[in-house]
């Protein structure tokens, strides 16, 4: 996808949060969208089974109005992450400017984990997309859960970090790391504005 | 080096008022006559009262009048490493030059020139030449030239020549028509009384008091009432943690799923302000590149008025083709 297009002078990033089912992607984004005033946001459509859990994908479209000339947009989209839901996830991946792994820091959840992003990275090759270079962050989800339960952020980037970028602990329940974790990915797509980006 | 003009810092955007009206008129006659009026013109004020805005709106107006005025506007800061890099090259004289070259200097922030005995010398010495050539400088500082610690006296002296004048505090019915007009501009709808009760809080930075139109604006979007002037004395006044936990806040719309919290309005605002800041470094960022070709090829005795009609626009398409386009004319010719 045209990530600035010079001619309608225009910044489109499209980040997507990805991980393993009930994780927290669509929290991380109702607490975003809980917090953007009206003005900026478009409406957020979030198709779920009756128990809440994703079905298709979650759609939020943030117009964040004219940054040095350019009106900047960005659409953040979760995807299902159950196991049988790859085609929607491989759908919803094209044209990613950047990825943002939402890990479940429970540890009863760590294959979960490992299996979600290496489908991730099997996703984005199919594309022919190397995930080294796409900018991808990690949050650490549940991080508020008993730390008996859980994995401490280090152990959690011990297992999934191995590139060693940005990676943030949350609590997307009550927002916290969730605009911590937007940020994080948020400039590493705009790092890769400079010339020689894709121009429409 | 050089940032080009925010095009929301005019003067119609400017909220005239009884504390600035003085360096209002300064500066507009200064952008009708540039050179001719108060050179240079020097203004002052607290961080937050607009000195920034009132500069870019002087550089815009100057251009609408005349499109070919060469206008630059940059920071003491920018000033100094533009110098600096500029030595460090050996193309002292095409930094001199450079300057030389422009009709109106806009420089932000002067305050910085403190115990740079080195700059202050260069400033003076452009002062001097912009003024006999009849090329306007404005500056802008947070105190006034006397009170800039270890300014050379004559700086002081030339300064004193022009203008000096200085951007007090809004008062209450400036800070009232600040916050109608901004509410306005952001297409939000207050009751009156719901302005007048943030413009009695006394906040006299412009600045602030919009983080506080922009707390009123966040705040209502999730709510289903209007504020009403309680609330927003008290949202404002940072006390809605305990409002929100104990009376009928409003809530947003999709609760309860979506939390709510007493810092909701600035973490977007915070996010907002920093991508901006990041979108601002990469998208001009080419702009840096081109000056330093300038500054180059100057140097080494290169007509560049190919590479500077590129600065002239707001966005190039593709600017190292540019530069390697004049990189090899220069190496064919």
């Amino acid at each position: 996808m045209s990530l600035v297009n010079f001619t309608a002078r225009e910044i489109t990033c499209k980040i997507v949060y990805y991980g393993p089912g009930r994780s927290g992607k669509t929290t991380n984004l109702q607490y975003v969208y809980g917090r953007v005033p009206e003005s900026r946001r478009g409406r957020m459509v979030s198709l779920a089974t009756q128990t809440d859990r994703t079905l298709f994908f979650d759609f939020l479209p943030l117009e964040l109005g004219a940054i040095s000339g350019f009106t900047t947009k960005f659409q953040l989209y979760t995807v299902p992450g159950q196991s049988y839901y790859n085609a929607t996830r491989k759908l919803v991946l094209q044209g990613a400017d950047g990825v943002v792994f939402v890990g479940d820091s429970q540890a009863r959840r760590f294959d979960d984990n490992l299996e979600s992003l290496q489908n991730l990275q099997d996703n984005l090759l199919a594309q022919g997309v190397d995930i080294r270079q796409l900018p991808v962050v990690f949050q650490y989800n549940k991080q508020d859960l008993p730390s008996d339960l859980t994995l401490s952020h280090e152990e959690m980037d011990d297992a999934l970090n191995f590139r060693a970028v940005p990676s943030f602990a949350a609590d997307a329940l009550h927002g916290n790391g969730v605009f911590e974790t937007l940020r994080g990915i948020s400039e590493a797509v705009l790092k890769r504005l400079a010339v020689g980006s894709p121009v429409a | 080096m050089t940032v080009t003009l925010n095009p929301l810092y005019r003067f119609d955007t400017f909220v005239v008022g009884a504390a600035n009206r003085l360096a209002v008129t300064a500066s507009k006659a200064v952008a009708e006559s540039p050179g001719t009026v108060y050179n240079p013109l020097f203004i002052y004020a607290r961080p937050g009262l607009g000195k920034t805005h009132l500069l870019m709106a002087i550089g815009h107006a100057a251009r609408a009048i005349n499109p070919r005025l060469v206008v630059e506007y940059l920071t003491l800061d920018e000033f100094v490493e533009a110098f600096h890099a500029a030595i460090a090259a050996g193309h002292g004289e095409a930094y001199r030059k450079r300057f030389l070259d422009v009709d109106l200097l806009l420089v932000d922030d002067v305050q910085f020139l403190t115990h740079r005995r080195e700059m202050q010398a260069e400033l003076l010495r452009l002062t001097d030449a912009l003024q006999t050539a009849n090329r306007q400088i404005v500056l802008t500082s947070d105190r006034p030239p006397a009170e800039i610690e270890a300014l050379d006296e004559r700086l002081i002296r030339r300064f004193a020549g022009g203008l000096i004048i200085d951007v007090a505090a809004p008062d209450y019915e400036t800070r009232v028509a600040i916050l109608r007009r901004k509410a306005e501009e952001r297409r939000a709808t207050f009751g009156e009384e719901v302005l007048e009760a943030v413009a009695t809080l006394g906040i006299d930075n412009v600045r602030e008091l919009l983080g506080a139109l922009n707390r009123l604006i966040a705040f209502q979007a999730v709510g289903d009432k209007p504020l009403t002037p309680e609330q927003a004395r008290m949202l404002v006044g940072g006390e809605v943690g305990e409002t929100t936990e104990t009376t009928e806040q409003p809530t947003a719309p999709t609760a309860p799923t979506v939390p709510s919290s007493p810092s909701a309005p600035s973490e977007f605002d915070d996010f907002l302000s920093e991508i901006a800041a990041s979108v601002a470094q990469q998208v001009d960022a080419w702009r840096g590149r081109v000056k330093a070709a300038i500054l180059r090829w100057q140097g080494e005795g290169f007509r560049t008025a190919q590479l500077e009609a590129l600065l002239e626009q707001e966005m190039v398409a593709d600017p190292e083709r540019a530069l390697r386009v004049f990189e090899e004319d220069v190496e064919r010719l």
